[in-house]
């Protein structure tokens, strides 16, 4: 395409390509009366609550693989066993406290939070009423450059690669820090920032803890590319890697830094995932949120491993991204 | 202002809320299907912003347009949806050659603009689309999104660069208060 194109143009074009998506004309009737408590609103099942369930359950120690998982696959690549995909992970009980019980105990929670550092919070029930809660109780962000103290972070938090980020681009990227802390797959506190302008924010929600029960770790570069760093940890070792969906295959390979590493390529598509994982230099445990009344407060659990993945929505710069892991 | 504008108070409440979606709803979805490129998801976040829009009705003043007050709700909404580590991990293999395949638009050009548009960095598809898409000017651009008018303007400039880079040599029009030309 080489030509300019007026703004109504771009309008008309972008509602045309958008043009199966239509409007529910009872939305607004059926909101209204959701609010006024006539009727619940039903929850579509959206793929993401689906596969947050199937994150969950593999967090709180069942196996990998539920749904649309075909293969587990261990360490060193080879295929464990295979997965019925019948298994449907089960609706959590709404057997939980009132929202405002919620919201009490989620701005308690905020409340421990040390001043200088920023919470925020919800609390998702799995329900469709909308039971987000955004708790901008506390908010005293603190910014800093995109410079040492960041590469800092990186290299003594759990992060494996200290120079993640090409020095070149350390002027011209922002990143995103994301720490997702949860328990039980029930609720999860989520800790997170935008950096604007290579500002970032860095979280912690129990000092005691030393280190998040779970990130995500982001950048985007001004190119368009995309680099992403999940992880989070696992109270035991576990010698089951992922789980392969349909036409993926799994390699073992090495990245400085980690014990084990598997790069997870998929035949037609050019978005590869690497998942390692290392052994922490010592246990690290996890304090629970109550929200739930039916969980213990504290998780004595010991977190004794750390895995991470790392994937690309740019379609074009794989290699890069893996050259930052020293993938080989 | 309008009449029609806050604060909005019983007995006129749902009748306005009625209003409001009707005229904004379809808007809404579609924006926020070029934000998070996917159908249910765009559907969620259109759900989740009248929800909070309800909820939140009596809160507002009028000292913004209700565009720009509905379209920070709707952007708020899909931001918290997007950086939600889980939708990332849902996401994390996913392309946007996959999501593309989602429309039914058999031009090639509705498609090539839509997903150039659709692969945008964040913070550069956000004033894309408000500014551009929903028309709103700079200075409700800057209040939706809580950013100055300058990196408005600087995020225009880039995201025309950019969409003019994915579009393979498309023009683009320096001006940066010219909303008429686009790549």
């Amino acid at each position: 395409m080489n030509r300019k194109i007026s703004a109504a143009e771009f309008r008309d074009l972008l509602n045309r390509y958008a043009s199966e998506l239509k409007a529910d004309p009872r939305r607004a009737q059926r909101i209204i009366a959701a609010e006024k408590g006539e009727r619940k609103m039903k929850k579509k099942w959206t793929v993401s609550l689906a596969f947050v369930l199937l994150i969950l359950l593999g967090l709180a120690g069942a196996a990998y693989g539920v749904t649309s998982l075909c293969r587990v696959v261990g360490w060193q690549g080879q295929v464990t066993r295979t997965v019925e995909p019948a298994e449907t992970p089960e609706v959590p009980d709404e057997k939980t406290l009132d929202k405002e019980s919620k919201m009490g105990m989620i701005s308690s929670f905020l409340q421990t939070v040390p001043d200088e550092e920023t919470a925020f919070a919800w609390y998702d029930d799995g329900t469709n009423e909308m039971s987000i809660y955004n708790c901008d109780l506390r908010k005293t962000v603190k910014n800093t450059n995109f410079t040492e103290e960041f590469l800092e972070w990186l290299s003594s938090s759990g992060m494996t690669v200290p120079s993640w980020i090409p020095e070149e681009a350390h002027g011209r990227c922002t990143a995103a820090v994301f720490m997702d802390c949860k328990a039980y797959g029930q609720y999860e506190l989520l800790e997170s920032s935008y950096g604007e302008d290579f500002n970032y924010t860095r979280f912690r929600i129990d000092e005691a803890s030393k280190i998040p029960t779970e990130y995500l770790f982001g950048i985007d570069l001004e190119d368009g590319s995309s680099y992403m760093i999940h992880s989070y940890l696992r109270p035991s070792q576990s010698e089951e890697a992922t789980g392969l969906l349909e036409g993926e295959s799994a390699e073992k390979v090495t990245v400085k830094g980690m014990d084990d590493a598997l790069l997870i390529r998929r035949n037609e598509s050019s978005v590869p995932v690497l998942i390692m994982r290392r052994q922490l230099d010592e246990p690290v445990a996890w304090k629970q949120l109550p929200v739930r009344d039916d969980v213990a407060e504290d998780d004595n659990r010991q977190y004794c491993e750390e895995y991470v993945s790392v994937f690309t929505f740019n379609t074009d710069d794989n290699r890069e991204t893996l050259k930052f892991f020293s993938a080989e | 202002m309008s009449d029609c504008m806050g604060p909005y108070t019983a007995p006129d409440r749902d009748r306005v809320f009625e209003r409001l979606v009707e005229e904004y709803q379809e808007p809404v979805l579609r924006m926020c299907y070029f934000y998070l490129c996917d159908k249910t998801q765009a559907e969620d976040a259109a759900q989740e912003t009248f929800l909070k829009l309800y909820r939140t009705m009596d809160r507002y003043r009028g000292e913004c347009s209700e565009k720009t007050w509905i379209m920070k709700i709707a952007i708020r909404t899909c931001y918290d949806i997007n950086r939600s580590g889980w939708f990332r991990m849902m996401n994390r293999r996913v392309t946007p050659e996959m999501l593309s395949r989602q429309t039914v638009s058999d031009s090639r050009e509705d498609a090539e603009v839509a997903e150039a548009v659709m692969k945008l960095p964040r913070k550069l598809k956000e004033v894309i689309l408000l500014y551009y898409y929903q028309g709103m000017n700079v200075n409700e651009t800057a209040d939706a999104l809580n950013i100055t008018h300058s990196a408005v303007s600087e995020r225009l400039r880039r995201g025309r660069e950019k969409l003019k880079s994915m579009l393979e040599g498309g023009e683009v029009d320096e001006q940066e208060d010219q909303r008429s030309r686009i790549p």
